[in-house]
């Protein structure tokens, strides 16, 4: 196993808080409040984040660099300039291998309920 | 001729979006407060943000309503210690490792000292309860462990004058206290275990006086703040 993909094994699996904070940035960079809304949606409203768990995985993410912060083009919201969040290559391909280990589990779920289905 | 009187009839006004816009700004104020908590690096790079997006929360819902609102409030007071914690442990992991166990040594002071003062002033209210019989001469005594223990919680804020200010009432009271044995002149306690008890109360202040006096001058203890200036 390459040193690469040893890191990659070692931040699986995500939790649901990082998982879903990176599927709603991974189509186009979203800023905080626009990240909040779409977790609380794509998790069908299972998970509603306070802004201080928001930014505390925010902060982790952009340590960890699998996010980073970019300058919004809009204009500023009551004074306070819009920083957006996009999916960094690393976040990327920590995402596309927690997908993928979800869709393994999945398989062998449906795989073991087929077999006592039969 | 009559002039007919007329006044224009007030215009029934709706009376929530005032009333919300004062729960609105005392909800912000409030969240401002909070933020606050959080570690000086944390706060410079996110509070802003954070502020701008628990407005845009309140907003939204305040138009659907108080239960909202309220749930929003939860959430947030829900949120926060474990969010504190998160934030400060991984703002004290960027730093050095000799700054990281500095700082551990001064959670720990603060901590142990905190409880030790709390529980001596509540020792004190026993001590001055209407049951208790309190000799007249030991209440120099008494005044000196009320001072040296509230300059413990000061010295939680405040390290440098807290810490001085318990030295000095520790010291303080240990005089007290060897005073009051010799003026009690009990026959049995001899001059040197009277000292070793006067030294035995002040020792503890002194310790932690030192520590919060000591600690509070280590770099260290603006670490976080010098880190984020420096990116």
């Amino acid at each position: 196993m390459t040193d690469k993909q040893t890191r990659k094994h070692e931040s699986l699996p995500l939790t649901e808080a990082t998982f879903f904070i990176l599927l709603s940035i991974a189509h186009k960079p979203k800023h905080g409040y626009a990240i909040l809304k779409d977790v609380e949606s794509l998790s069908g409203g299972r998970i509603k984040f306070s802004t201080g768990t928001l930014y505390g995985v925010i902060s982790r993410l952009l340590e960890q660099e699998w996010i980073e912060q970019i300058e919004n083009d809009q204009p500023p919201d009551a004074g306070r300039p819009r920083k957006d969040y996009a999916l960094t290559d690393r976040g990327r391909t920590i995402l596309n291998a927690e997908v993928g280990r979800l869709e393994s589990v999945l398989a062998s779920a449906h795989l073991r309920f087929g077999e006592e289905n039969r | 001729m009559r002039i007919e009187s007329f006044r224009i009839k007030p215009q029934k006004t709706n009376p929530a979006p005032a009333q919300s816009l004062t729960v609105e700004s005392l909800l912000i104020r409030l969240y401002v407060y909070l933020l606050k908590l959080y570690p000086a690096g944390f706060q410079a790079a996110f509070a802003d943000e954070m502020q701008g997006v628990f407005m845009m929360t309140l907003r939204n819902a305040l138009v659907t309503g108080y239960l909202g609102l309220l749930m929003i409030i939860w959430r947030e007071i829900r949120d926060l210690p474990l969010n504190l914690i998160r934030a400060r442990r991984q703002a004290n992991n960027q730093l050095p490792p000799a700054t990281q166990r500095v700082l551990r040594i001064q959670w720990f002071v603060r901590i142990v000292g905190g409880l030790l003062g709390l529980f001596l002033l509540n020792t004190l209210t026993i001590i001055l309860s209407p049951s208790y019989n309190l000799y007249s001469q030991a209440i120099p005594f008494v005044v000196m462990l009320f001072l040296a223990s509230t300059s413990l919680l000061i010295a939680l804020r405040w390290g440098r004058v807290g810490g001085l200010l318990t030295i000095t009432f520790g010291i303080g009271m240990g005089i007290c206290i060897i005073l009051y044995l010799a003026l009690m002149a009990w026959a049995e306690i001899s001059v040197l275990l009277t000292l070793f008890i006067g030294v035995l109360w002040a020792l503890p202040f002194v310790i932690f006086g030192a520590l919060f006096y000591k600690l509070s001058q280590h770099p260290a203890r603006h670490a976080n703040t010098a880190k984020h200036l420096s990116n």
